[in-house]
C-alpha cells in the first residue's frame, strides 16, 4: 500500500505540471493586458511599461513560466525576484539588523498577499459547504436506501417524480425565491451577511444557504444513491440472505449499505474537492466572503496571481482527495487491492 | 455521537435564527450601515481610482481643499487651508497655506506621538503619484503638470527607486505650513485637483516607511474616521477619529432649494462628524442589496439598482408604500456621460470627408435614445446634448441640438445624398463604392448589453444598415480599444471634478489610443482645449466649450447615450443627506436619529 501511495504521489508532479502548464498559457493568451486595466483612464506608453516591469509580466513567457513554477513550489509564499533580492530590499533590511523574510506574492488588484486571501477566504466556504457535503450525503443515503426498500410503489414514484422536478429548476432561482421569502418576507434569517464569527456565521447566516444547497444537491444525489442501492438489492448475496431468514433490517443496513458505500464513496470524492472552493453563486448572494466569490472578482479583475494560487491549489487537493478515496475503498472494502 | 452533534447543531439553526433575526441593534451609538455594488480594493489613495475605494478614503483621509456640501453651482472651500490657495504668475503658482494644529490619526508608525501636518507632507503625498511602486492610475491628472516632475521619473530611473528627497522646483515647502506649487504652464483647474480624493489626499512618510507594500491595508489619514476593522470585500468598519479637530457644520444651501433649507437648519453649527460609526458590506447581487435595504439591515442604499427601479420611483418620485415608511430620496444626475464611439481612423466609419461625416451623423440620427432611456434606464435619464455632465462648469443646461434628434426619415435622406444606398436588393445599404456596409458593435456578454444591442440592431436597421455584435469581456475590449481595433464600442466616463475640461479629455487628440477610444484628431478642438485650462472660469472660456461642442457635433465622433441619474434610499432616521455630485461620500456632513433607528430595529 506503501508503495501505491508513492507512485501516486510521484505521479502529481505531471499532472500539477499539466495544469501549471495550461493556466499560464491560458492566461497569457486569452486574458487582458493587467497593465492596461491598472494604469487607469489616461496612461502614457511609459507608465504602462512601468507596471508591467512592477507585475513582472515584461519578462520572457519562458522565465514567467520559470518564476510561476517557483513560487508553486514555495507555496506562493515566496516570489523569485524576492528570493534572490533583486531591489536590494532584504539587503537593505538585514543591514538594518531587521528580519527580512521572502515577500509572497500578492495580488496585482489589492496587492494583498496571495496565501493569507487564500486562508482567510477557506473558512467561510468550509463553514458553509462543509455542512452542506455532511448533511447531503447522510441524507442522501437514508432517504435513498428508503426510497430503494420501497421501490415501485407510489412513494417511490413521488419521491423520484418531485426529485427531477427539483432537478429541473435552476439553483438561482431557489436562491432568488427563498432569499425573498425566509429572509424578507418571512424574517426567518437575515437576507444576507457574514461577520467573522465562527458560531454566528454557523446560527445565523449560515442557515439559509446551508438549506439551499442541501435542498438542490439532495435531488441528484437521492436518485444517484436510490440506483446504488438497487444494484445491491438485486444481487444474489441479498436474496441468498433473505432466504436463509436474515432479518431485513440486516440486509439492509448490514449487506446492502456497505456494498453500496463504494460507488457512494466514489460520488462524494468527487464532490469534495468542491467544497474548497464554494458555490459562488451563494457567496455571491448571500454576501459570504469566501473562496469562489473571491476567485470570480479575481477573473473579473484579471487578477492572474490570484487565478494561478487558486488553480493550483484546486488541483493538489483535489489529487489528494482523490488519493484519499482511493485509499478509503481499501476500508470500505476489504476485497480491494492495490496494484 | 456524531449524529447528535449535528442534531444539536441543527436545532440550535432552528432556535438560533429566528432569535437572531430578530434582535434588536443594541448599539447605542449612531450607525450607517449600507452596502458597495462592488468590492473594494484598498485604501492607499494613489494606488486607487475605484469609486468605491475611494468613498473610504474620502472619510479616512483629508484633501487642501473641499466642496461646500449643498452650494450648486458646486463651490470650493478650504478645507486643511487657512484659506482659498493664492494664484499668482498667471494661473502657474499656487500658494497653499496649511491649518496649525491639525494632526494624523494614532498610528504606530508614529511612535506613540502625536504627529502634525505640515506642508511637507502633501508635497510627499504629490510625490507619491510619481513612484512607480504606486503604479498609480491617477498620474495622468499632473503628470507633467508640475515644474521638475520629470526629473522625479528620471531620478528614479537613474536611483533604481524613488527617492522622495529629491527637491524639485515645482513643490518648494516654504515653512512649517506653506508650500509653492509651481506649474509648466497656467491650469485654473489645478484648483480642483486640491480637492480630489484621487490626488490629494494628505498622507504620511511615516506610513509609508513602517507599511511599504501594505499601504493598502494601513490607511493613516487626518480624516473625520479611521479604520477598525477590515475584511476585504466582506466588511469594512469605521470609526469615528477621536483626534479629529474641532470642526462645525456649515454649508450654503441655494436659494429656492427648500430641502436644503432645511438641512442647513437642522445640521448648522452641529460638532463633525455626528456619526460614530459606519459599517460598509460590498454585496454585488442586486436582490439581496435591495432586500437588505428594506429589511433596515442597512440604512441607506447608494443608488437604486436599475432592475428594482419601477419598486421605488415612479416618474421622479418615491413609491407611495416607501414613502409612507418614512423612507428618503435623493435624486441627481451624475456627473457623468455615457457615448458609443465610432472609431475615426476605422475605413468604414472613420475619417473626416463628408461622406464619413454623413454616415455617423445618419447613425446618430437613426439611434433610438429614448427607448433606450424608457427601457433600459428605466426613465431614470436625461439624453446628453453635449459630451459635458450636469452640473460642471460649461454645461448648457438648456442646450437643444437637432443633430441629437431621432430622426431615421432625415438620417435616411443624408445616407441617401452620400450614396451609402440598397445596390444588391438585400434590404440593406451598400458603401458608396458597393462594397457592403455592415456595422461592428462591440459590447460584454451580459444581459444588459444584450438589451443596448437590440436597441441598436432595432434603430439601424429602421435605416437599412446592418449591424453585427461581437461579445468580449471588459480587458479585452479595453485593451483593443486602446491599440485602435475597435469600430464601435460603448462606454461611460465620470468626471473627477466639474469642469468640461475633464469631460472633453476624451476628444483631445493627444489623448488618441488613451482616453479618446474614438481617436478623434481636430487641431481647432485641441487649440481650444488647451487654450481653456489656462483661462479662469468665465465667460471666455465658457465660449470655448460652446465652440468644442460645436466642432464634435459637427463631426459625430459619438453618438452621446445620457446622463444617468443618482437614486439614492435612506431610512427615515437618516438626517441631512444629500448626494453630492463630486465628493466621494458626504457621512462627514450627515446625522443620525439613533433613537429612531434603534426603535425601528426593535419593531422588526
Amino acid at each position: 500500500m506503501l508503495a501505491y501511495v508513492i507512485r501516486r504521489l510521484w505521479q502529481m508532479i505531471p499532472t500539477l505540471a499539466g495544469v501549471m502548464l495550461l493556466i499560464f498559457f491560458l492566461f497569457n493568451w486569452v486574458g487582458g493586458d493587467p497593465a492596461l486595466v491598472l494604469s487607469g483612464k489616461i496612461t502614457n506608453k511609459e507608465q504602462i511599461e512601468n507596471i508591467r516591469k512592477q507585475l513582472g509580466v515584461d519578462q520572457p513567457y519562458y522565465k514567467q513560466l520559470g518564476y510561476f513554477a517557483f513560487e508553486v513550489a514555495n507555496g506562493f509564499t515566496c516570489t523569485y525576484r524576492s528570493y534572490v533580492d533583486a531591489d536590494g530590499a532584504r539587503a537593505k533590511l538585514r543591514a538594518e539588523g531587521k528580519p527580512a523574510p521572502c515577500q509572497a506574492v500578492r495580488s496585482w488588484a489589492t496587492n494583498e498577499e496571495v496565501p493569507k486571501i487564500l486562508v482567510t477566504r477557506i473558512g467561510p466556504t468550509l463553514t458553509i459547504m462543509l455542512p452542506v457535503l455532511v448533511l447531503e450525503t447522510i441524507l442522501g443515503v437514508i432517504l435513498a436506501i428508503g426510497v430503494a426498500y420501497v421501490r415501485g410503489t407510489l412513494t417511490d414514484r413521488m419521491i423520484m417524480m418531485v426529485c427531477t422536478v427539483a432537478m429541473s429548476i435552476s439553483f438561482l432561482v431557489y436562491i432568488i425565491v427563498a432569499q425573498y421569502y425566509f429572509g424578507f418576507k418571512w424574517g426567518m434569517f437575515p437576507v444576507q451577511g457574514w461577520t467573522g464569527n465562527f458560531w454566528k456565521d454557523l446560527t445565523t447566516y449560515a442557515p439559509l444557504p446551508i438549506m439551499l444547497a442541501i435542498f438542490v444537491g439532495l435531488a441528484p444525489a437521492l436518485r444517484l444513491y436510490r440506483s446504488f442501492f438497487l444494484d445491491e438489492i438485486n444481487h444474489d448475496y441479498v436474496r441468498t440472505a433473505r432466504a436463509k431468514g436474515v432479518a431485513e433490517k440486516v440486509v439492509m443496513l448490514k449487506h446492502v449499505l456497505r456494498n453500496a458505500m463504494i460507488p457512494i464513496l466514489t460520488n462524494v470524492g468527487i464532490a469534495l474537492p468542491g467544497i474548497f472552493v464554494g458555490s459562488f453563486l451563494l457567496e455571491t448572494f448571500f454576501s459570504i466572503p469566501g473562496l469562489g466569490r473571491e476567485i470570480l472578482v479575481a477573473v473579473n479583475r484579471s487578477d492572474f496571481p490570484v487565478i494561478k494560487a487558486a488553480t493550483v491549489y484546486l488541483a493538489m487537493i483535489t489529487m489528494i482527495i482523490n488519493l484519499l478515496v482511493d485509499v478509503m475503498y481499501k476500508v470500505v472494502d476489504p476485497r480491494v487491492t492495490f496494484k | 455521537m456524531r449524529a447528535m452533534t449535528i442534531a444539536a447543531v441543527a436545532a440550535s439553526w432552528v432556535i438560533a435564527a429566528p432569535l437572531t433575526a430578530q434582535a434588536p441593534a443594541a448599539a447605542p451609538q449612531k450607525v450607517v450601515r449600507y452596502a458597495f455594488e462592488i468590492a473594494e480594493t484598498g485604501f492607499d489613495p494613489p494606488q486607487i481610482s475605484d469609486t468605491y475605494s475611494s468613498q473610504v478614503i474620502s472619510l479616512l483621509f483629508d484633501t487642501p481643499l473641499t466642496y461646500d456640501y449643498l452650494a450648486r453651482p458646486l463651490k470650493l472651500k478650504p478645507n486643511l487651508l487657512v484659506a482659498m490657495p493664492e494664484v499668482t504668475a498667471g494661473g502657474t503658482v499656487y500658494t497653499l497655506k496649511f491649518r496649525p494644529g491639525i494632526h494624523f490619526v494614532d498610528d504606530p508608525a508614529f511612535g506613540g506621538k502625536p504627529r502634525e501636518l505640515v506642508a511637507e507632507d502633501f508635497a510627499f503625498s504629490l510625490k507619491r503619484l510619481y513612484d512607480s511602486k504606486s503604479k498609480s492610475p491617477n498620474l495622468y491628472l499632473v503628470d507633467g503638470k508640475i515644474v521638475g516632475d520629470d526629473l522625479l521619473k528620471q531620478r528614479e530611473k537613474e536611483l533604481g527607486k524613488f527617492d522622495y528627497d529629491f527637491p524639485i522646483d515645482g513643490l518648494k515647502v516654504l515653512d512649517r505650513y506653506t508650500l509653492r506649487i509651481t506649474l509648466r504652464q497656467p491650469d485654473y483647474n489645478f484648483m480642483y485637483l486640491l480637492a480630489s480624493t484621487n490626488v490629494s489626499c494628505l498622507q504620511a512618510r511615516e506610513a509609508l516607511d513602517k507599511y511599504g507594500a501594505d499601504m493598502m491595508a494601513h490607511p493613516v489619514g487626518t480624516g473625520p474616521y479611521r479604520i477598525t476593522f477590515w475584511k476585504r470585500g466582506s466588511r469594512i468598519v469605521l470609526e469615528k477619529n477621536p483626534g479629529f479637530r474641532e470642526e462645525y457644520w456649515d454649508a450654503e444651501a441655494p436659494a429656492g432649494d427648500k430641502g436644503a433649507q432645511e438641512i442647513v437648519a437642522r445640521m448648522k453649527g452641529k460638532r463633525i462628524p455626528q456619526i460614530d460609526r459606519i459599517e460598509i458590506y460590498p454585496v454585488e447581487e442586486t436582490q439581496p442589496r435591495w432586500l437588505a435595504f428594506l429589511n433596515a439591515e442597512h440604512d441607506y442604499l447608494d443608488r437604486v439598482p436599475p432592475e428594482f427601479t419601477y419598486q421605488a420611483v415612479v416618474g421622479d418620485r418615491l413609491v407611495p408604500n416607501l414613502a409612507k415608511k418614512g423612507i428618503q430620496i435623493d435624486r441627481i444626475p451624475g456627473l457623468e456621460v455615457t457615448y458609443a464611439y465610432f472609431a475615426m481612423e476605422h475605413p468604414v466609419v472613420g475619417g473626416y470627408t463628408p461622406e464619413k461625416t454623413a454616415l455617423r451623423r445618419a447613425m446618430v440620427l437613426a439611434y433610438n435614445n429614448k427607448e433606450e432611456i424608457q427601457i433600459i434606464r428605466k426613465n431614470q435619464a436625461i439624453p446628453a446634448q453635449s459630451p459635458v455632465g450636469p452640473g460642471a462648469f460649461g454645461y448648457q443646461p438648456g442646450f437643444r441640438t437637432s443633430a441629437n434628434d431621432y430622426s431615421p426619415s432625415r438620417a435616411r435622406a443624408l445616407l441617401d445624398m452620400y450614396g451609402y444606398v440598397d445596390k444588391d436588393g438585400d434590404g440593406y445599404r451598400e458603401m458608396p463604392d458597393g462594397t457592403p456596409l455592415e456595422i461592428e458593435m462591440n459590447s460584454q456578454p451580459t444581459q444588459q448589453d444584450r438589451q443596448y444591442d437590440e436597441v441598436w440592431r432595432k434603430s439601424m436597421e429602421a435605416i437599412g444598415i446592418k449591424m453585427k455584435f461581437r461579445k468580449a469581456q471588459w480587458p479585452d475590449l479595453l485593451k483593443e480599444s486602446r491599440a485602435g481595433k475597435l469600430m464601435m464600442w460603448r462606454l461611460s466616463w465620470s468626471a473627477g471634478y466639474p469642469d468640461a475640461e475633464a469631460f472633453y479629455v476624451m476628444l483631445y487628440g493627444r489623448n488618441a489610443g488613451q482616453a479618446n477610444h474614438s481617436r478623434f484628431r481636430v487641431a481647432e478642438f485641441d487649440q481650444l482645449f488647451e487654450r481653456a485650462r489656462t483661462l479662469p472660469p468665465g465667460a471666455e472660456r465658457e465660449a470655448i466649450y460652446r465652440e468644442m461642442n460645436r466642432i464634435f457635433l459637427v463631426h459625430a465622433p459619438w453618438k452621446l447615450g445620457t446622463h444617468r441619474i443618482y437614486n439614492d434610499l435612506t431610512h427615515p432616521w437618516i438626517l441631512g443627506y444629500r448626494r453630492h455630485p463630486v465628493l466621494r461620500t458626504v457621512w462627514r456632513h450627515v446625522d443620525v436619529d439613533a433613537g429612531r433607528q434603534q426603535a425601528a430595529m426593535a419593531q422588526k
